[in-house]
C-alpha cells in the first residue's frame, strides 16, 4: 500500500507545471504594405462584414505549445477569439515555437482602446483552425490590421527572433553522446544474458 | 470532439510513456518482478512506482535543454503501445485479470476510430470526399495493436500470425497514402506526388508518414520507404546504416551544428531501433517484415501449384550469409566514400555513387512500389551509367534471387538479408527465447520439416533447453505443429507466449 501511495504522490508531483499558461499583451497596428504581397497557392482570407481581420506572427522566447488549440487571443471584454493558424508552423523538438495567425474582431473593438492578449500553454483551449498559406485581399486594405507583442517594461531585452548564430549555437553541443548510454546498457544486458544462456541447464 | 478535449491533455501528460528508455526498463523489470511471484497489488504498486519515478526523472531532465532534445529525438508512440497494450497482454496471468484488461485495448480501438472521424471534421466542405484514413500515428499504432490483442483469444496461432502479417503489410506498404496524419499531411502528400520525377534514382521525394526533421523511426524489418508515397516508417536498418555512414564525423568533432544535429537524429533512431531489436529480435522477420510478407505470396502460389519446396543446405546458407554481409558492407563503404553529405550523390573517381547505394540494388525498391502502387509505379532498373552498370545488374540479380528464393526455397532471401543478420544477434540473450523440453521430444522431425528457414537444431538438440538460433525468425510454426504437448515453447522475458498443444488442435 505504501508503494502505491508513493507512486500516486510521485505522479502528482510530475503533474506540477503541466497546466501552466503564459499571457502577453499585443498591440494592434495598421497593416504594412508587404502584408499584401501575393504568393502562389495562397488562400485569400477576407474579413466578414463589420469585422476587421488581424493577422500576424506569434513569436516570443517562451512560446512553445504542443498543438494549435493551446493558444488563444483574449479580447478586451475577456472573450477568447478563435484563430486561423497557418499550417506552415515552425517546430522545435515537437513544440510549435512560431505561428502565423489571424483572428477577426468587430471593427469598433479594434478602434476603441483596450488590451488584447495572446495566451498559450497546456491549460489553454481554443477552437483554432489550421489553414494553408494565408494571403490578404489588397482591395480591402483598410479592413486588415497586424499585431505585435508588447514588451513588458520590466522584462529584460531578449530578441524575439533568434539569429542564425543563436540557432547554430543551441545545436552545437555533444548531446548525441548521451545515446551511447542506453546503447551501452542494451549491449551489456545482451552480453550478460547470452553468457548466462550458454551455461548448462540445471 | 469533446472526448479528445479530455484525452489529448492526458496524452500530453503521458509523453514520457513514449520514451524507449521506459520501454526497455519495463521490458527488463516486468519479467524480473513476474518471476518473483509477487502478489498482484504489490506488483502493480511496484510498477506504478517505477513509472512514476521515471516520469519525475524525465520531467526533471527536460528542464535541461540538451537533455530534452536527446530524449525527444527517441520518443515514439510505439514505445507507449508496447508498455500499455502489448506487455500486459503478454505478462498478465490468464484469467479474470487478463479478461478485464481487454477493456483497455477496446477503449483505445474506439478512440482510434473516433480520431479518424475527428480528423475528417477538419476537411473543408469544398474538399469533402474519401481521403483514406486520416489518423495520427499514436492512434494508428494503438488501434492496430489493440485490434490484434483483442482477436488473439479467438484465433489459433497460425491464423493469428496471418492476421499480424497482413496488418503489418497493409500499414507498412500502403501506409504512405492510406494512413496520413491529418488532412494537411494528406494534401502535402498529394502535392509531392505531382512533383515527383519518375525513375529508380529519383523516388526519394516521397516522405514516409513517420518522417520528421528531427526524428526518424526505423522498424527492425524491411519496410521499404520507396513504397508508394514513402510508406509508413523511415525504412530498414540499411537506410539508417547508410545515413550513419554518410555523416561527416570530422565536422561533428568540430562541433559543426549541421553534423551534430544529424548525428543526434540518427543516434535517437539507433537507440529506438536497438530497443526494438532487444524486445523483438527476429520475431520482426517472421511476423512484421513486409518484404517477407510479399515473398509469402510467392510461397503461397507455389503451394497452390502443389510443387514441393527445396531445402537449403548448410553450405548454401553460409554462402548466402557471407554474400549478404559482403554486399551490405561494401554498399555502406560506397555510401560513406561517395556521398558528400547525408543524402547526397557523390563520386569516387569516375564511379557515380547514388544517394543510397544499397537501396538501389535491394529487391525491396523493385517490389514494394509495384505492390503498393500497381505496375504503373514500377520505376525500372538503374541505367548503365551508375557504377559502370553494377547497380543495374546487381539489382536484376538480387530481384531474381528474391523471387526464386521465395518461390522455390521459401525463405532463401531471409538468409542473406542484412537486416535479418542484425536481428539475429538478438535471437539469444534478448527477451525472446525458443525452448524445448528434450525429455518430451521423440525427434519426429516435424519441426525441421515445417521450418521455413530449414533449421534442424530444434530437432537435433537433446541436451540444452535453449534451442534458439541465429537464423530462427520466430514464426513459431514448429511450436504450432509439434505433436508433443509442451515439448516446444517460445518465451518472452521468461513467460510462455506460445506452447505446442497438439492435443488441443485435434
Amino acid at each position: 500500500m505504501r508503494t502505491a501511495l508513493c507512486a500516486i504522490a510521485l505522479s502528482v508531483l510530475s503533474l506540477v507545471g503541466e497546466m501552466a499558461t503564459a499571457k502577453v499583451r499585443i498591440e494592434i497596428l495598421p497593416a504594412p504594405d508587404d502584408l499584401f504581397e501575393q504568393s502562389d497557392g495562397a488562400e485569400v482570407i477576407r474579413p466578414a462584414e463589420g469585422e476587421i481581420l488581424v493577422i500576424g506572427w506569434i513569436e516570443h522566447p517562451d512560446f512553445a505549445i504542443a498543438e494549435v488549440g493551446q493558444m488563444a487571443v483574449e479580447a478586451p471584454d475577456g472573450r477568447r477569439l478563435p484563430m486561423l493558424v497557418e499550417s506552415d508552423l515552425l517546430y522545435e523538438f515537437d513544440r510549435i515555437v512560431r505561428a502565423r495567425v489571424a483572428f477577426a474582431v468587430p471593427a469598433d473593438t479594434v478602434l476603441s482602446s483596450g488590451s488584447f492578449f495572446v495566451e498559450w500553454g497546456p491549460g489553454v483551449t481554443s477552437e483554432n483552425r489550421k489553414v494553408g498559406r494565408m494571403a490578404l485581399d489588397p482591395s480591402m486594405r483598410d479592413r486588415y490590421r497586424t499585431f505585435r507583442v508588447v514588451r513588458s517594461e520590466t522584462a529584460p531585452e531578449v530578441p524575439l527572433s533568434s539569429s542564425i548564430e543563436v540557432v547554430a549555437e543551441s545545436h552545437a553541443d555533444y548531446y548525441f553522446l548521451w545515446y551511447l548510454l542506453p546503447m551501452a546498457v542494451i549491449f551489456i544486458v545482451l552480453t550478460v544474458r547470452r553468457i548466462h544462456a550458454r551455461l548448462p541447464d540445471r | 470532439m469533446l472526448v479528445f478535449r479530455i484525452v489529448d491533455p492526458v496524452l500530453r501528460f503521458a509523453e514520457p510513456l513514449t520514451s524507449p528508455i521506459l520501454a526497455l526498463g519495463m521490458a527488463l523489470l516486468v519479467p524480473f518482478l513476474v518471476q518473483r511471484r509477487l502478489r498482484p497489488w504489490r506488483l502493480a504498486g511496484a510498477l506504478l512506482a517505477a513509472v512514476a519515478c521515471f516520469f519525475v526523472a524525465y520531467r526533471l531532465a527536460c528542464t535541461r535543454p540538451a537533455a530534452a532534445r536527446w530524449l525527444a529525438a527517441m520518443n515514439t508512440p510505439l514505445a507507449a503501445v508496447f508498455v500499455i497494450v502489448i506487455m500486459p497482454a503478454i505478462y498478465l496471468p490468464p484469467g479474470r485479470v487478463r479478461r478485464a484488461f481487454l477493456a483497455v485495448p477496446a477503449v483505445i480501438l474506439v478512440l482510434a476510430g473516433l480520431s479518424v472521424l475527428d480528423a475528417y471534421r477538419s476537411v473543408p466542405p469544398t474538399d469533402a470526399g474519401f481521403h483514406w484514413f486520416l489518423i495520427r500515428p499514436a492512434w494508428l499504432m494503438g488501434g492496430v495493436a489493440s485490434l490484434l490483442v483483442l482477436v488473439r483469444p479467438v484465433l489459433n496461432l497460425a491464423r493469428f500470425r496471418f492476421a499480424v502479417r497482413l496488418t503489418c503489410l497493409l500499414v507498412l506498404v500502403y501506409g504512405g497514402f492510406a494512413f496520413r496524419k491529418d488532412y494537411d499531411d494528406y494534401r502535402a502528400m498529394l502535392a509531392r506526388r505531382k512533383q515527383a520525377t519518375p525513375g529508380i534514382m529519383n523516388v526519394s521525394q516521397a516522405v514516409p508518414v513517420l518522417q520528421e526533421e528531427w526524428r526518424m523511426t526505423y522498424l527492425p524489418s524491411a519496410p521499404c520507404r520507396f513504397a508508394a508515397d514513402g510508406g509508413y516508417v523511415q525504412g530498414c536498418v540499411l537506410d539508417m546504416g547508410q545515413r550513419i555512414a554518410q555523416v561527416d564525423y570530422a565536422a561533428a568533432l568540430r562541433r559543426d551544428p549541421a553534423a551534430t544535429s544529424t548525428l543526434g537524429v540518427l543516434g535517437g533512431a539507433a537507440v529506438l531501433f536497438l530497443v526494438m531489436c532487444f524486445v523483438g529480435a527476429r520475431w520482426f522477420c517472421g511476423w512484421v517484415c513486409p518484404l517477407s510478407g510479399l515473398g509469402g505470396v510467392l510461397d503461397w502460389l507455389r503451394r497452390r501449384t502443389g510443387l514441393y519446396h527445396l531445402k537449403p543446405r548448410g553450405m548454401l546458407k553460409r554462402a548466402l550469409m557471407v554474400a549478404g554481409l559482403a554486399l551490405a558492407l561494401s554498399m555502406l563503404v560506397a555510401a560513406a566514400a561517395g556521398a558528400p553529405y547525408v543524402g547526397g550523390v557523390g563520386r569516387v573517381g569516375n564511379y557515380r555513387v547514388p544517394e543510397y547505394p544499397f537501396c538501389k540494388i535491394c529487391p525491396g525498391q523493385q517490389v514494394c512500389p509495384v505492390a503498393s502502387g500497381g505496375p504503373a509505379a514500377y520505376a525500372g532498373l538503374p541505367t548503365r551509367d551508375w557504377g559502370y552498370g553494377f547497380y543495374r545488374y546487381a539489382c536484376l540479380a538480387l530481384l531474381v534471387l528474391f523471387i526464386f528464393g521465395f518461390l522455390v526455397f521459401r525463405r532463401l532471401w531471409c538468409m542473406m538479408c542484412p537486416m535479418g543478420m542484425v536481428l539475429g544477434i538478438f535471437n539469444r540473450g534478448a527477451l525472446f527465447r525458443m525452448v524445448k523440453e528434450p525429455l518430451k521430444c521423440n525427434r519426429c522431425g516435424v519441426c525441421a520439416e515445417v521450418c521455413p528457414m530449414g533449421i534442424d537444431t530444434v530437432r537435433s538438440e537433446m541436451q540444452s533447453a535453449d534451442v534458439g538460433t541465429f537464423d530462427c525468425v520466430l514464426c513459431m510454426r514448429c511450436v504450432d505443429m509439434c505433436p508433443r504437448d509442451g515439448c516446444l515453447a517460445v518465451e518472452h522475458g521468461g513467460v510462455r507466449v506460445a506452447e505446442s498443444r497438439f492435443s488441443a488442435r485435434r
